[in-house]
């Protein structure tokens, strides 16, 4: 028997994890000033590029992509090539992935505060980014598979089946989640529209929670918990049962973000079903981990490793239990839309990500640099800082999002809305927000600490990048024809990872394609029809100012939705909605059947001055969009993007696009001119200014369905085309 | 087009049933097999981490 003499990488470990806390701290206090904004609307006001619709998205991804992410691959590099007993396959694919990575980041940051976005939640990032992160996803997952392939450990441990899961399902999902037709070089619009394309962002939005926050912290979990304890896990087999069934039942369930909506019942019940599912394999794996330390609780009163991971444990188990229990439909009504949701995503992002990310950082740290951890006593601080911050982040959230959705659905004893302004709701609860900011200001304290801690470990050691290791060669031909099939398999990476990928496309593929191939799925209505070329100027704007981020476009068939917003939305009245702009969270009220409803002075001095129509608002100003000029020259363009993607506009439509923006403008600007609106503040308002284009497209939201008007009416194409629409003239 | 490639597939409506029921044996064998094998099986396995340290692996030296 030969051995071999290999070194694991510990510097490309020690990167992903100084890049785990940089973009931590930076992600976090993004996520600090946004949320000072809905107490200060004002603050960091005025500049365009600091409002709170650029940067959520930026906080999302920051988390996510940046911290999120660094820490999976900080995980992965460290314990895959000790799993496998082989270095990892190619220092170079490494340090592509690792370089790669970080400039998706960074171009993050240089594109979602300018509004470049696509507006679709975790999927902001343009169309040539998204090329970008696939090409480095590939690298990341031939890097890792290659590994497996070449390990020197016969059995391949549950910990990778997760990273394995992790690879195949957020590649796919990526994938088809990001189907979209460029119309310039930083603006695409999705081949999905309306339900479908709710549908499909959803499948993705949740399995992004699912593949990318749960399954790779799953594989970290079942390596680091026994590691940090020294003792195996407590069943295996359970771990198994754990991996296949929770890889299978997640796909199915993310119609349950889209309950109550336009979507198809059979859609939403399938998404229900199969989350209430979701239950068994989360608290199998929850238990797992937890009761790996029978017998060594006393290492958890002294190892902050172990109080890190215990406490992501718990919170991994409070949240897998309140998943479900949202998804259940009435439940479900009470909870979405309102900030209930936004605690329920933190309590897993702060202390289930959060916690065995520093958990594992602390429990690296030290051996890669050969010493001993600075301060245990700071980590411990840092560790109550994080625990007490999450609390005072959640309850409030959960206490506030409650008491709003409640008062959204009061009526008075004669059957009228108790809180008909959507305002009243939103000032009660304010003084939650403000606690949830102290809370997340003591997680960045305490995180803070946590970068010194670790900061000053490094400064006492020395790195040990290359570590000798000897381990025996694999013997070729592994196993004897007499083993059972699982063991085979579990030999065997590809035909593994071939398996994975069955299990999650089912799941995808029963939800989605009967809603793309039976039409009776989307009752199309006749009076809908696509956007004049102005109102998608208008609704990109909406979209690069980020407006659905804090206001819906789904009126849920509840007589307290209609009574406050109209009609009930329809599934048809979305078909040329490329995206859709559903949203998932009301700070501030439904904007479906906005159209009509205030005339356009209004939407202007609302724009300028959130206050001045409305008292009290924490809605922030755009005082910037009666200043910066609409984009006309790119609009036929954008006209042909959307034609490839569906919308039936005629082929001579682009023609006529810049044409009809600049009449149905002045038609506005000139409305606005009659009722005294030519100046506000010693701001002019000239029809070629972005505002135009906004209150446009907020018009006509919501119109179709009473068909009584034609938008292209009067409009230069009109009077061109015999039909806009439909019509190859 | 490729509606009409669906629609035209001989009874696509089974094939449904027939995942639901390839994924529910599949679960079922897995349990019976997880059984059947026992604890012990597995404890190697599930050592690997804490082996990593060590020179030679479980399974692999020439015993």
């Amino acid at each position: 028997m030969s051995v071999d003499t290999f070194h694991y990488d510990n510097k490309i470990v020690r990167n992903f994890g100084i890049a785990t806390m940089i973009w931590g701290i930076i992600g976090f206090l993004v996520g600090l000033i946004v949320a000072l904004k809905f107490i200060w609307p004002d603050f960091l006001g005025f500049i365009p590029e600091l409002s709170f619709g650029r940067l959520r998205p930026l906080h999302t991804n920051a988390v996510i992509f940046a911290f999120a992410g660094n820490a999976i691959f900080y995980g992965v590099y460290y314990s895959l090539p000790r799993l496998c007993k082989a270095s990892m396959w190619s220092k170079k694919l490494s340090n592509i992935h690792f370089w790669g990575w970080q400039t998706i980041i960074l171009s993050a940051v240089a594109t979602l505060p300018f509004g470049i976005t696509t507006s679709k939640e975790y999927a902001e990032l343009e169309w040539p980014i998204d090329i970008a992160i696939t090409l480095i996803w590939v690298i990341f997952g031939v890097n890792m598979i290659m590994t497996i392939m070449k390990r020197r450990e016969r059995h391949i441990y549950v910990a990778i089946w997760f990273y394995i899961a992790t690879f195949v399902t957020v590649a796919v999902l990526h994938l088809v989640n990001s189907f979209e037709v460029p119309a310039t070089l930083l603006k695409s619009y999705p081949i999905y529209a309306g339900v479908q394309d709710a549908l499909v962002q959803w499948w993705y939005g949740h399995n992004a929670v699912a593949f990318f926050l749960t399954t790779p912290f799953l594989g970290i979990m079942y390596y680091f918990i026994p590691k940090a304890s020294n003792r195996p896990i407590f069943s295996y087999r359970l771990s198994i049962v754990h991996f296949w069934s929770l890889i299978f039942i997640y796909i199915w369930a993310g119609p349950h973000h889209l309950l109550y909506t336009a979507l198809p019942g059979w859609a939403q019940t399938l998404g229900v079903v199969f989350s209430l599912m979701l239950i068994a394999p989360s608290w199998g794996g929850m238990l797992n981990g937890l009761l790996t330390l029978r017998g060594a609780w006393d290492k958890v009163r002294e190892d902050p490793v172990l109080k890190f991971m215990v406490v992501a444990i718990t919170a991994y188990g409070m949240v897998t239990f309140e998943g479900p229990m949202l998804s259940i439909a009435n439940v479900n009504a009470i909870a979405h839309y309102s900030d209930y949701i936004i605690g329920h995503v933190h309590n897993g992002a702060l202390l289930w990500n959060g916690g065995l990310t520093f958990g594992m950082l602390y429990f690296i740290t030290p051996r890669i640099y050969q010493t001993k951890l600075f301060s245990t006593k700071l980590a411990n601080i840092h560790f109550w800082f994080a625990t007490m911050g999450a609390i005072f982040y959640v309850i409030p959230m959960y206490w506030g999002g409650i008491t709003q959705s409640l008062m959204w659905k009061d009526f008075t004893d004669q059957g009228f809305l108790t809180y008909p302004n959507f305002l009243e709701t939103v000032v009660q609860i304010v003084p939650m927000y403000a606690l949830r900011a102290f809370g997340g200001s003591l997680f960045i304290i305490g995180a803070l600490f946590g970068v010194y801690n670790l900061f000053k470990t490094a400064k006492s050691g020395s790195l040990l990048s290359s570590e000798k290791v000897q381990a025996p060669q694999l013997r070729e031909h592994f196993g004897d024809e007499n083993e059972s099939w699982h063991r085979k398999l579990e030999g065997r990476p590809l035909k593994f990872t071939v398996l994975t990928v069955i299990a999650i496309l089912i799941g995808g593929v029963v939800e989605y394609m009967p809603t793309a191939l039976i039409d009776s799925n989307i009752p199309t209505i006749e009076s809908v029809q696509p956007y004049t070329a102005l109102e998608v100027e208008g609704r990109d704007i909406y979209i690069a100012e980020g407006c659905n981020n804090c206001h819906s476009q789904m009126i849920r068939p509840f007589r307290s939705e209609t009574e406050r917003y109209g009609e009930y939305s329809k599934a048809g009245e979305f078909v040329y909605d490329h995206p859709f702009l559903w949203g998932s969270k009301r700070t501030g009220p439904d904007l479906h059947r906005i159209g009509g409803k205030y005339p356009d002075s209004w939407h202007l001095r609302h724009f300028y001055d959130p206050n001045s129509t409305s008292p009290g608002s924490i809605m922030p100003a755009y005082p910037w969009l009666l200043s910066q000029n609409m984009d006309m020259k790119s609009m036929p363009d954008r006209i042909d993007a959307l034609r490839t993607v569906g919308v039936p506009y005629s082929s001579r439509y682009p023609e006529y696009a810049i044409d009809d923006m600049k009449f149905q403008a002045e038609r506005i600007t000139q409305g606005l001119r009659e009722n005294g609106f030519d100046v506000i503040e010693g701001v002019e308002i000239t029809s070629d200014k972005k505002v135009i284009a906004l209150i446009a497209y907020l018009q006509r939201l919501g119109t179709d369905i009473s068909g009584e008007t034609d938008p292209f009416e009067e409009l230069p194409s009109s009077k061109k085309l015999s039909n806009v629409i439909l019509e190859d003239n | 087009m490729y509606k009409e490639v669906l629609r035209s597939m001989d009874g696509i409506e089974l094939f449904p049933s027939i995942s639901l029921i390839l994924f529910f044996s599949f679960f079922l064998i897995l349990i019976i097999y997880l059984i059947r094998t026992g604890k012990d099986f597995w404890k190697e396995a599930s050592n690997i981490p804490l082996d990593s340290e060590k020179i030679f692996n479980s399974k692999n030296s020439d015993q």
